[in-house]
């Protein structure tokens, strides 16, 4: 009782401290609890976001390597699966049920928990206030709720896997009737309930994040911060933030109609069906109906995971190629069409499935047309490498390789974007390698790329970059030896959701294929264990990190790197200029940080940080040399002698503190 | 490297581990697997047996045991390496420069894509569907050539730029970026041509949409043929000599009236199912799918007739098209005696959705007539009450009888 009261009064003393000060950063203890667990610094709400975020994706990337395995050897027993999987492996072999459920759990465990909460939680969290120049999220509260309905919409779907009749297996898309009737599978009872609890908690999270964002967005930026100001992430995030509340109440609405229809007897989506031998009573639904109103909201979602993506990319590619991105003003635009375009174009998920033809007709131009805003941006990533600088941090491989794949996952979206074309090729392992590659690589890139520029930022500490590098360079050639082979086997006619290719001549040819691509992925699966073993050593021990490690413009690195409830010790700098002045002609380094004004460089002001906080650097080189500090840190810097500076320098901190 | 040593013996305890479970997989891995090695280690024993003379028994432990022990050693260099390295400050990064060599893996990443894409091209292009054996398909085959050309050249001259952009503007030292924010007329450029490449593409793809959702039926009435989807399996109705099919309702629906076919209609009485999952379909003429479902969705996939339609419960749906190429023929041009074409299910229904085959057989007229002619007309047993009376008896699980 007396410890329930005490977090109660620390959570209200810290909101009364938000909002009570302005301008000087006040020391005061906080618990375990309101610091670590009931935090409302979004800053550690980031870190929360992105450690369940991770711990959902290797969950849901172990499940891919679990159906993988069943596609590559279909009749082979493999007992390894028996002791894992119990009663849903008996001799090895998986139940045909339990490989929907792990397709289904996979598809909506990467979707919506790790590119959707994962990406946008962690990263706009992180930098909507730091890079805005706001002490905090506009609603404290409300933000540390959004994480705390995300967690527990995690809890919710990690328990649906247990469930005695097996998880939700319809598919990601959970289309009815097959999600609303018990007799039609195992995985439509309560595992499916489970699904759409989770998913409910899932949108109410997600619109409290997104309100704050907004908010955020609007209201907190700092002096001089316009809106033209601001870095591309957090137009990205913003666009996100905005498309988000516009399209996941539709999905509330959808679940629950769905959930009226399978408890309460309804027909919203079902009508004349003769299941297990008894004409149910439903009359007058329309299957159909789901459809549109899940696509309303699952289309606008791939964007919801693509622009974060593309915004970190923005940002990692400016900053890594030491210059500007090409056309700031066409990005913010591209962003604004995609973020319109994507709520009218859901129905390019639909030609084949009874909808009026003629709206098809409309769905094919939109559709289309929404490559153009994609085109640009792709062709600005490439003018902004152009003439470059390139340094490759782990962020920037990173993001070069989101560049590749978003180019080529785009691509084959104009095939299925074509309704003629789309009759061949919808519900084919077309649509996979598609949406594989563009939105799932694509923007899991980003992710990485966005984890390892940010992670000075969020842990205080540098990553490594040996491990990173053979991280990306891992997961790159997995993804495309994955994926890329699945365009053709969509080619051939071979539908999606198959639990084994044995029974059509027509599927039979690509057992083969089958067995390369899931060696591949089980590569790619393991490669991020490497990543994991990274994260969590530089996290503890990790390397400390400077202040502005990459030599960034952007606000949040002008933040000490020690963090504070409040963001900045003092004043909240102001800002002078747009985020990209990288290797501005008459600059005296390669980079002018926003809160650097003209008068601050006229007098010569010493922005740029002494050289032994720089990671490795011997202090020999002048700044103005082009960042190659991070680059060449190996062939300058022995190791014993970094060990003994880095002793040195917490001796230092130690006894300043 | 620093936090690698310092989390090294983690990394080497990892290893091992991992190794361990190597090692130790064939047996978990199954039968087949275990006698492959089996086999193997045997082959091996008997040759080393041949050539040295020793009793074969003793050398099979030892055979067993070669690759535990090289597995072994490799651990122990492993680790040993790094204690050494680790003790004289020796780091075999230190002289590498790793921008250069990740600028660098960019350009052979990018090559050994190109080599993945040209070996997709030879091995596995081949395999995919040949040309439509249906009129509206030979225009979805055009508008895919359009799509590939465009989209095709798109992402060779993008990929190529990406990595060698990623290659030659790599950090060098005394090297600057350009300052080059914008250029509204490049950006103008990219903005109108990618607009003309699609405009190729909507254009016809409009046309085509057209075309195949508006069959022309004036010269010739179609063969209307009913399908209907059902966990696990398809059924068909033919509408027999009358070219008419019954009514149907859904009320009527149970075991022994499977689609629900009404006996009262005339029409009815010559209609008849297919007596094997085997459809016949006459070369050159418009054939009708009226399409249901009784359960739950299913998706009437015949990708060689680039025909795809959902079955809906509740919602009748309909694909005509015009197939023009027969089996036999279809055989002659794949050199492949066993090709047939088959139907699949294209829209996720259940635990046996990938087991839903039908071969469908297209034929010369006299030979469908043939066909036709073996066919037993069904005579529907059931009227309205009688349904009714079933209705109560029946509760026969289908999802638990698979």
């Amino acid at each position: 009782m007396i410890e329930h009261q005490s977090t109660s009064t620390a959570v209200a003393h810290a909101v009364e401290h938000h909002e009570g000060h302005h301008g000087h950063h006040e020391h005061h203890k906080e618990s375990f609890w309101t610091k670590y667990i009931f935090s409302q610094d979004h800053k550690m709400i980031a870190k929360q976001f992105l450690i369940t975020g991770m711990t959902m994706g290797f969950v849901g990337g172990i499940m891919s390597a679990l159906f993988r395995l069943q596609l590559a050897w279909p009749d082979t027993p493999i007992p390894f699966l028996e002791a894992l999987l119990g009663k849903w492996a008996k001799g090895g072999v998986m139940d045909p049920n339990f490989y929907m459920a792990l397709v289904t759990l996979h598809g909506t465990i990467m979707v919506f928990f790790v590119l959707t909460a994962g990406l946008s939680g962690t990263f706009s969290n992180l930098l909507i206030p730091l890079q805005c120049g706001a002490r905090d999220m506009a609603s404290p509260f409300i933000n540390m709720l959004s994480y705390w309905f995300f967690f527990l919409s995690s809890v919710v779907m990690t328990i649906s896997i247990f469930v005695e009749t097996g998880p939700a297996a319809p598919g990601w898309t959970i289309y009815p009737p097959l999600s609303a009737l018990e007799k039609a599978m195992p995985g439509s009872g309560l595992g499916m309930t489970l699904w759409l609890l989770s998913m409910t908690l899932f949108v109410i999270s997600s619109l409290m994040g997104s309100l704050n964002y907004i908010a955020t967005v609007l209201n907190m930026r700092t002096v001089g911060m316009k809106m033209l100001h601001l870095p591309l992430t957090i137009w990205a995030f913003f666009l996100t933030a905005i498309v988000g509340v516009l399209s996941f109440p539709v999905l509330v609405a959808a679940v629950i109609l769905l959930l009226f229809d399978r408890s309460l007897g309804t027909s919203f989506y079902l009508s004349e069906i003769y299941i297990a031998g008894q004409h149910l009573p439903n009359m007058g639904g329309s299957p159909v109906l789901f459809q549109h109103l899940f696509w309303f909201l699952g289309h606008p979602e791939v964007y919801i995971i693509l622009m974060p993506a593309l915004g970190i990319t923005s940002e990692v590619v400016a900053c890594n190629s030491r210059k500007p991105i090409f056309g700031y003003r066409a990005m913010i635009g591209s962003l604004l069409a995609i973020s319109i375009l994507s709520f009218i174009v859901w129905g390019h998920h639909m030609f084949v499935t009874g909808m009026n033809p003629f709206l098809g007709t409309i769905f094919i131009v939109v559709t289309l047309v929404i490559a153009i805003p994609s085109a640009v941006k792709a062709f600005n990533y490439l003018a902004t490498l152009w003439k470059g600088n390139i340094i490759y941090t782990p962020a920037m491989l990173f993001a070069v390789g989101m560049v590749s794949l978003f180019v080529s996952g785009g691509l084959t979206g104009l095939y299925l974007g074509n309704a003629p074309l789309d009759v061949v090729l919808h519900n084919t392992y077309f649509v996979v390698a598609h949406f594989h590659i563009v939105m799932g690589a694509s923007a899991i890139f980003g992710m990485f790329s966005g984890i390892y520029h940010w992670f000075p930022k969020l842990f205080g500490r540098m990553m490594n970059k040996q491990l990173g590098y053979i991280h990306f360079w891992l997961t790159f050639a997995s993804a495309y030896a994955t994926f890329f082979p699945m365009h053709f086997i969509g080619l051939a006619g071979v539908p999606r959701r198959y639990y084994a290719f044995t029974e059509f001549e027509l599927t039979k040819v690509w057992v083969d294929v089958n067995v390369f691509m899931t060696i591949a992925a089980i590569i790619g699966v393991a490669a991020q264990f490497i990543f994991l073993y990274n994260f969590i050593v530089s996290a503890l021990w990790g390397e400390r990190a400077p202040k502005n490690p990459w030599r960034s413009n952007t606000l949040e690195w002008t933040a000490p790197v020690e963090h504070l409830h409040g963001n900045w010790p003092g004043e909240i700098p102001a800002v002078y200029r747009w985020p990209y002045d990288y290797s501005k002609p008459g600059a005296p380094v390669d980079y002018i940080p926003q809160n650097i004004s003209d008068e601050d460089l006229a007098r010569g002001v010493r922005y740029w940080e002494d050289d032994d906080h720089t990671p490795g650097g011997d202090g020999t080189t002048s700044p103005a040399g082009g960042g190659g500090h991070y680059a060449e840190e190996e062939v300058r810097k022995p190791e014993a002698v970094h060990f003994k500076e880095e002793e040195s320098r917490q001796q230092k901190e130690d006894e300043r503190s | 490297m620093q936090n690698v040593i310092k989390g090294y013996k983690w990394f080497a305890f990892i290893l091992v581990a991992v190794i361990i479970w190597g090692v130790g997989a064939p047996e978990l891995l199954g039968e087949e697997v275990r006698e492959i090695g089996k086999a193997a280690q045997e082959r091996m024993t008997q040759a080393i047996g041949e050539a040295k003379e020793i009793q074969p028994e003793q050398l099979n432990n030892l055979v067993a045991w070669i690759p535990k022990l090289v597995i072994l050693l490799i651990v122990l260099a492993f680790v040993l390496a790094g204690l050494a390295a680790k003790l004289v400050d020796f780091n075999p990064f230190r002289n590498v420069k790793a921008n250069t060599v990740n600028a660098s893996l960019m350009v052979v990443f990018g090559l050994l894509f190109g080599v993945l894409v040209v070996y997709e091209m030879i091995y596995h292009a081949p395999l995919t569907l040949p040309g439509a054996s249906s009129k509206h398909g030979r225009e979805i085959d055009i508008l895919y050539y359009i799509t590939l050309v465009i989209t095709g050249l798109v992402f060779v001259v993008m990929q190529i730029l990406i990595f060698t952009f990623a290659y030659r503007n790599r950090y060098r030292e005394g090297r600057q970026a350009l300052f080059y924010p914008e250029n509204h007329k490049l950006e103008l450029l990219w903005t109108i041509i990618p607009a003309v490449g699609l405009a190729c593409m909507i254009i016809p793809g409009l046309k085509f949409w057209y075309d195949i959702n508006h069959p022309d039926f004036s010269k010739e009435k179609p063969l209307t043929i009913e399908v209907v989807g059902e966990q696990f399996q398809w059924r068909f109705r033919y509408p027999g000599k009358d070219g008419k099919l019954g009514r149907h309702a859904f009320k009527l629906i149970s075991d022994t009236n499977p689609v629900g076919v009404d006996s009262s209609d005339v029409a009815s009485k010559d209609d008849f199912t297919p007596t094997q999952k085997e459809i016949h379909l006459p070369v050159n003429k418009p054939v009708l799918f009226q399409i249901r479902a009784k359960d739950v969705l299913h998706g009437v996939y015949l990708p060689h007739f680039r025909v795809n339609m959902y079955a809906v419960p509740g919602m009748p749906t309909q694909f005509a098209f015009i197939p023009e190429v027969t089996t036999e023929e279809m055989r002659v041009r794949l050199n492949n005696p066993n090709f047939n074409y088959e139907m699949l299910c294209s829209q996720l229904c259940g635990a046996a959705h990938y087991n839903m085959r039908v071969v469908v057989v297209v034929e010369s007229e006299e030979k469908y007539k043939k066909w036709l002619a073996s066919q037993q007309p069904e005579v529907p047993t059931n009227s309205i009450t009688e349904a009714k009376d079933r209705n109560n008896n029946t509760n026969i699980n289908n999802a638990t009888q698979l």
